[in-house]
């Protein structure tokens, strides 16, 4: 996985979901639950690996733990940390 | 007037199917506990209740049904449709599939007795799983010779939505094929919201089944296959009936 800045991952996230999801970019706070807050369920999260692995060209689900990723601010530092271990 | 004499006449066959689900579900249930849960059993009651609710439907629409249905792949596939009325889990049902599973969102595995007997069938939740895991189920699925249908819509959309990838991950990620269907009318007998269901004329079409391997190995093949399906359904749907 290519690194990338904490800025940049945000970016690269957040724009891949405003996409696909047809999201508003003032939803994109990283406080954001993305079930209760940016309305998504269980098959948008599916769909969310799916996207993310494209945008990040990188394989996230190896490790991806649905339950514990809630926030946008989670799947931020989720992403840091596969890139750190890289 | 129109509007309401169609109601009239479709409502008995309509409440007759809330009741026949819920009283043969009711009924079979002592049996299926006492004989443990057999899957394959469960898959062939549900066969069984989805053909008596089609020929409700059939009778609703005052014989006006019309089905166009062609050959399964030999291997077991993925089979899409979609998802205009909550009597479309029943849809495969009435082309004859009886080896079936769904996959679904968490709430119709918390239906008292149809939840349980789903969940006991075999049939996959997708919530608090990723699609690694999701396609590992599948796998196993298919191993048994069953095939397995999934709305991409995730949920009731009189016009067609956004799809989900899962479908097409999945179809890809296994090289099994896609057979799409559509379904035409069912989302005017009984609308989504709607309690009251109306007379409306029905088809049920079968669209040719779709080869992974077209995509497969393209960027975003999942996404480029999906616009293709929905296309596809999309085409059927306004052709004239």
């Amino acid at each position: 996985m290519e690194k990338m800045t904490r800025q940049e991952i945000i970016k690269t996230v957040n724009d891949a979901l405003i996409k696909e999801f047809e999201l508003k970019p003032e939803q994109m706070k990283p406080e954001a639950n993305f079930f209760s807050d940016l309305g998504l369920d269980s098959l948008d999260a599916v769909d969310m690996v799916i996207v993310l692995e494209q945008a990040f060209k990188a394989k996230l689900r190896a490790n991806y733990e649905v339950g514990k990723i809630l926030t946008l601010n989670d799947l931020y530092d989720y992403i840091e940390q596969l890139m750190n271990n890289a | 007037m129109l509007d309401f004499l169609k109601r009239v006449y479709a409502f008995p066959f309509v409440a007759g199917t809330w009741v026949w689900l819920s009283l043969s579900g009711m009924f079979a249930y002592p049996y299926f506990y006492i004989t443990g849960f057999n899957p394959k059993q469960l898959r062939y009651f549900l066969y069984f209740q989805g053909r008596v609710l089609q020929t409700a439907i059939l009778f609703a629409s005052a014989f006006y049904k019309k089905k166009i249905k062609k050959a399964l792949p030999s291997q077991p596939s993925i089979l899409i449709a979609n998802h205009p009325c909550t009597y479309d889990t029943f849809l495969f049902f009435d082309f004859g599939i009886k080896d079936l599973v769904c996959i679904a969102k968490g709430w119709p595995f918390k239906i008292p007795i149809y939840g349980n007997f789903i969940k006991k069938a075999g049939y996959i939740n997708t919530d608090n799983a990723t699609s690694a895991q999701i396609i590992e189920q599948v796998k196993e699925r298919f191993k048994e010779g069953l095939h397995v249908a999934i709305f991409p819509e995730g949920h009731r959309s009189l016009t067609t939505g956004r799809f989900h990838l899962l479908a097409f991950e999945i179809s890809i990620k296994t090289e099994s094929p896609l057979v799409p269907f559509v379904i035409k009318g069912l989302g005017q007998m009984l609308a989504p919201g709607e309690i009251f269901a109306r007379w409306a004329k029905i088809e049920y079409v079968q669209l040719d089944s779709v080869d992974c391997k077209k995509f497969k190995g393209m960027p975003a093949g999942n996404l480029r296959m999906a616009q293709y399906v929905k296309n596809e359904i999309i085409k059927e749907l306004e052709r004239e009936n």
